[in-house]
């Protein structure tokens, strides 16, 4: 957890246009993953730090719509991994992201 | 933050949610220093876990009534096939003379009058309540949905007895005589049109009925109703309250169905040519007719214990 109220303020913000579902996702692409563990990931890679409320109501809908599923608990903590839909859900969302990034850059730096 | 501070705020979280992710959520703030900044974060989510549940389980109970209505609906046209096959007929002196089957058919009547009566009592205000948003919230989707059903009963209704006035009161378009002769009555293709009509527009209002209350129960809005009488107030949700009611229902529907089961064994073994004498509706025999209700009675059943059963174990709140 940071102190500093600039940092605080910059990670209400990213966390104000995150999509915590995307960023659990995208957190375990490279391998299953504990909560706590999720949360430095997401924040090494979008610099939004999730708090753990928020973590977990993404982890709950996403085990709900079978994007992601549990595997055995190791010392209380419960590893998360992608599913096959969840892979093929985040790539589809991120090609689309992709897209509405370069458009709108393309706009923005038309102006 | 320690292992207390963390069981507590757990604890904010709905019940199965809990039962769920208690524990690695648990585990999970441990790892977390207390801060106002965590706390703020873990009771919006507590709440909104609340609200997903309440969500969820109004859904389910719109479900639970959607499908005990149904269910009514299918044991309303089995019991017509099977009133309607022993009315007139031999039966009914064949019942007259044993014990089993005239305690099996009142068995029938008991399940009936406590299914009916379940339905009635959860039915009123529930649609009382629907009735209401409809006129304050002026939605015409919920009017049309109500009236659906009635106009399509009244259509029934006024199709008989255009069909009774057309041949000089002789003739009901009933689906139960078509294969029977005399010499009042008009021709055989005719009876056959009119009363395969009958049935169609019989079983046209219990579908619409089926699938108009079920849309209602599942999606309208509702109020609770507020009842003041001489000091005493209280105020009901009507869905949770049919919801209650939905075990009584199928209770009423089992014994029918255990009737009607008892019946035609007893019968077969008493009179079976009383049995095959009789007719059901479009010159079927009367065991076809018999295991015609029974399969009805079944569905019917099944449908409404799967009801009660969700009402044991409500979707898990999230």
């Amino acid at each position: 957890m940071r102190n500093s109220t600039r940092y605080v303020v910059v990670e209400s913000k990213a966390e104000q246009f995150s999509d915590p579902p995307l960023l659990v996702l995208a957190s375990l692409i490279d391998g299953p993953k504990h909560g706590y563990a999720m949360i430095e990931e997401i924040e090494r890679m979008s610099g939004a730090r999730l708090g753990p409320g928020t973590l977990y109501g993404a982890i709950t809908r996403l085990e709900q719509q079978r994007l992601i599923e549990p595997l055995a608990v190791e010392e209380r903590r419960q590893p998360y991994r992608l599913t096959v839909t969840g892979r093929r859900a985040l790539r589809t969302k991120l090609l689309a992201m992709r897209q509405i990034v370069l458009a709108g850059l393309r706009k923005l730096e038309a102006q | 933050m320690t292992s207390r501070t963390a069981a507590r705020l757990v604890s904010l979280y709905p019940r199965r949610w809990r039962m769920r992710y208690g524990q690695e959520f648990a585990a999970l703030l441990e790892e977390h220093p207390i801060s106002l900044k965590t706390v703020a974060n873990v009771l919006r989510s507590a709440g909104e876990a609340h609200m997903q549940a309440a969500i969820s389980q109004e859904s389910n109970q719109g479900v639970i009534v959607g499908s005990v209505w149904s269910a009514w609906m299918m044991a309303v046209v089995a019991g017509l096939i099977l009133y309607g096959m022993v009315d007139d007929s031999p039966l009914v002196s064949a019942m007259a003379q044993n014990l089993l089957s005239a305690a099996s058919w009142t068995m029938i009547q008991v399940g009936c009058v406590l299914a009916a009566s379940a339905i009635a009592i959860a039915g009123l205000p529930l649609g009382l309540s629907i009735c209401l948003y409809a006129v304050r919230a002026r939605r015409g989707g919920v009017y049309l949905k109500l009236t659906i059903p009635l106009i399509s009963a009244f259509a029934l209704i006024a199709w008989v007895a255009a069909v009774r006035m057309f041949t000089g009161g002789h003739w009901a378009a009933s689906p139960w005589a078509v294969a029977f002769s005399r010499p009042d009555w008009p021709a055989e293709s005719v009876r056959w049109l009119t009363g395969l009509t009958s049935a169609a527009l019989l079983g046209f209002t219990c579908l619409a009925s089926a699938a108009s209350i079920s849309q209602l129960a599942q999606n309208s809005q509702r109020r609770n109703l507020r009842i003041a009488y001489r000091g005493i107030n209280v105020e009901v949700n009507p869905l949770s309250f049919a919801c209650a009611l939905a075990p009584w229902a199928a209770v009423g529907i089992f014994v029918m169905l255990a009737g009607v089961a008892v019946w035609g064994y007893s019968v077969i073994h008493v009179s079976a040519t009383a049995l095959h004498s009789a007719s059901g509706p479009f010159g079927l025999s009367g065991l076809a007719s018999w295991i015609l209700t029974l399969i009805l009675f079944g569905f019917a059943a099944a449908i409404s214990a799967r009801a009660t059963w969700h009402t044991r174990t409500p979707i898990a709140g999230r």
